[in-house]
């Protein structure tokens, strides 16, 4: 269910459900291009986007938040309007042949994730033009990976699994959890509690899914993005590369220390009650009991 | 309820202050949350470690000074360089009289190993906790390391590949006892306390011994990770016997086995000196008279309070809820003490989570005394003990365990000395 208050865009006026968790958004500023690497959440922009949100979803106060963040989205300019919350979020593709009188140079922009289907078909459809092909785009009717055969198939496949980790893994992964068939009882072995990530599903993305460090396992399988932020899982999951030969130890360690600083740039801003009480947690772990450091080398 | 002491946190802090007064024939009631950061006890209590500005400390008693001069405000300021110095070697004979065996001495840090394998200067460590007193050279020429399959939070390689670089060679073997596989039916089963619970019942440590005879070649030291033991050490003398080896435990992921079997031991040790110990309990409020406390109620009691002469306050930081952090304030929560922090919530934290965060130095305000202190006006029979005091980083420093045992030592004997008033 996705709540919205149905007015025009402005600050903290939708709360979407994605993955396991909720999202309150949006804020929108105009970011420097010097800047843009340097995202930033400021306690201003979290007080707004509760105090609005609350009107929402009056819950909201009450509710344990566990991150914040901020990107860069690429939108087409339009001069007089600085917030560029006016500005479309539509897709535009601009055909310099025509534009600009450059031949073979295309550009595809706006949009967002949700879209970038829809982009490439645009863009490929372009492109194709250009080239006087005159086959139609199939993205639009083609299954993704994961979405190619009926859930309760996989689900009779992968039955063995202990409930939640079978439910959780088919959610990520789609038909591709039947990968998760033969795991062992030690496949079954939790790395991540809050999202019920096995370490048999921690080998299938090391070996089939192209992951070379912890972001790219917790963006194919949600480690390190629950409750606990990373607590204990990063440090497992960075065991369990390091034992698949993705990296040596002392890379195992660099990643980890990364990792850590990567999820703690979204928890600090809000850091208060229970978050900052698990942030005082996490400290204790890694840094007392572990004694990791920044750059451990 | 009447007692001499209420104490309120049944922490190190307020396990050690219950012993200390139950032992000069104080009685003593702890009432407590449930667990407390004993419960991820690294095996190691530190007494300072390094100064506010990074500089590395090998001997505690000749960086006092410095770090007084550095921090005004921490608690050791308050008890000053003499007396930290005095309460360091009471504490020590303390532990020892109690029967807690801890290797090093606050003359000198020794080095920890972590579950990463790196060293870490500190004070005290739980006898069966491999320690170094050179941070360079480790005094093993051979090591094995045997961990149960699919335990994960123990990552031997990253212990091996540290060793290494000191010139200590180490050999990995994974092993397994059928009673794991019972453990391993639960996803969340090969958790150190759970696995202690196995390789302590007498089969399996008879197992374990025939493993490591068979696993450990050259090795005179064996490392296992510290999930054994959960009741005693007796089962590690028997291994040793056994095998002919020396067995050392290093600390793995939370939780804590050395930190669980030392609340117990505690624990124990207090209610043995006719302490009452109330477990899963929160005092929840206070009656107040001419700036003293008169009793304290709890959630399990109700209207049936606790009246004793002194009352300490050791109820942790964050974690434990001894401070509870809102958007804008940072509150203690049971008598609404003073609590130093900076407004601006922006300023509680850095970007970088490896550099030292203002929040984690908030804490309580109290007298010279440490006598807490309400509205600007000292509360005269309330003491605050342990992490909840403000002034001090116990992350970065490694202070956490000094100032709970120095504190709660310090304050005991001033209740003692002032004979309850």
């Amino acid at each position: 269910m996705v709540l919205n208050r149905c007015r025009k865009p402005a600050d903290a006026d939708i709360l979407v459900p994605g993955d396991t968790i909720s999202l309150i958004g949006t804020t929108s500023s105009n970011i420097p291009y010097d800047q843009i690497d340097n995202m930033m959440v400021t306690p201003e922009e979290v007080d707004i986007l509760i105090k609005e949100g609350e009107k929402l979803a009056p819950q909201l106060a009450y509710t344990r938040i566990l991150r914040a963040y901020a990107g860069v989205r690429p939108l087409v300019a339009a001069d007089n309007d600085p917030t560029g919350r006016n500005v479309s979020r539509g897709i535009v593709l601009l055909d310099h042949a025509e534009r600009d009188g450059m031949e073979g140079y295309i550009t595809i922009t706006g949009g967002k994730l949700m879209t970038y289907r829809l982009m490439a078909e645009w863009a490929t459809d372009l492109i194709c033009k250009k080239l006087n092909i005159t086959a139609s785009c199939t993205t639009a009717e083609e299954k993704l990976p994961g979405s190619r055969e009926n859930i309760e198939e996989t689900t009779r496949k992968i039955i063995a699994l202990p409930e939640t980790q079978r439910r959780s893994a088919i959610y990520r992964h789609g038909n591709l959890a039947e990968k998760l068939a033969e795991n062992s009882l030690t496949d079954t072995s939790l790395v991540c509690e809050c999202e019920e990530v096995s370490a048999g599903e921690v080998k299938y993305a090391l070996e089939e899914l192209n992951v070379k460090k912890l972001v790219d396992l917790r963006r194919r399988t949600r480690v390190g993005m629950g409750t606990c932020q990373g607590e204990l899982c990063a440090c497992r999951a960075s065991g369990l590369m390091e034992e698949a030969g993705v990296y040596c130890t002392k890379q195992a360690k660099n990643d980890l220390s990364a990792f850590l600083n990567e999820r703690w740039k979204g928890i600090y801003p809000v850091a208060w009650g229970d978050t900052l009480r698990e942030c005082e947690y996490t400290s204790w772990v890694y840094e007392s009991v572990c004694g990791l450091e920044a750059n451990p080398e | 309820m009447k007692f001499d002491t209420v104490i309120i946190g049944g922490g190190l802090a307020g396990l050690i202050g219950g012993i200390r007064l139950s032992q000069e024939g104080q009685r003593c009631v702890i009432v407590s949350s449930g667990q407390s950061a004993l419960h991820f006890l690294s095996g190691s209590f530190d007494l300072l470690n390094t100064l506010p500005d990074g500089t590395a400390v090998t001997e505690p008693f000749s960086a006092l000074r410095k770090l007084i001069q550095m921090e005004p405000d921490h608690p050791y300021a308050k008890l000053g360089t003499t007396r930290c110095e005095e309460l360091a070697r009471q504490a020590e004979l303390f532990f020892k009289q109690i029967g807690i065996p801890l290797k090093g001495t606050s003359q000198k840090n020794h080095y920890r190993v972590t579950p990463m394998g790196a060293l870490k200067r500190t004070w005290l460590t739980v006898a069966d906790f491999i320690t170094s007193e050179d941070s360079k050279k480790l005094p093993w020429k051979e090591i094995t390391i045997l961990n149960p399959i699919g335990f994960l939070d123990f990552y031997p390689q990253f212990i091996a590949a540290e060793f290494k670089k000191l010139g200590t060679h180490c050999t990995i073997h994974s092993f397994n006892l059928p009673d794991l596989d019972i453990l391993r039916r639960n996803p969340t089963g090969m958790r150190a306390t759970h696995i202690a619970r196995i390789l302590d019942k007498q089969e399996n440590v008879k197992e374990l011994a025939r493993i490591i005879k068979e696993q450990s070649g050259r090795s005179d030291t064996v490392i296992l990770p510290a999930s054994i033991g959960l009741s005693s050490s007796d089962m590690l003398r028997y291994l040793e016997e056994e095998t002919g080896k020396s067995i050392c435990l290093v600390p793995t992921l939370p939780p804590s086995i050395a930190g669980i079997r030392m609340q117990q031991y505690l624990c124990n040790y207090f209610k043995q000196l006719g302490g009452v110990y109330m477990m899963g309990d929160n005092v929840t409020g206070a009656d107040m008279e001419e700036n003293r406390i008169r009793r304290v109620y709890s959630c399990n009691h109700g209207n049936i309070p606790f009246e004793a002469d002194n009352y300490i306050l050791a109820t942790g930081s964050y974690f434990s809820r001894g401070l509870v952090a809102g958007r804008e304030k940072i509150d203690e929560p049971v008598f609404n003490l003073d609590v130093s922090y900076l407004k601006d919530r922006n300023e509680w934290y850095t970007g970088n989570i490896f550099e030292p965060q203002a929040y984690q130095q908030f804490g309580v305000t109290t007298t010279l005394g440490f006598e807490a202190i309400r509205k600007g006006r000292t509360v005269e029979n309330l003491y605050v003990a342990g992490v909840i005091l403000e002034g001090f980083n116990p992350v970065k420093e490694g202070t956490g365990g000094g100032v709970s045992i120095l504190t709660a030592l310090h304050i005991a004997d001033k209740i003692v000395k002032e004979g309850g008033r």
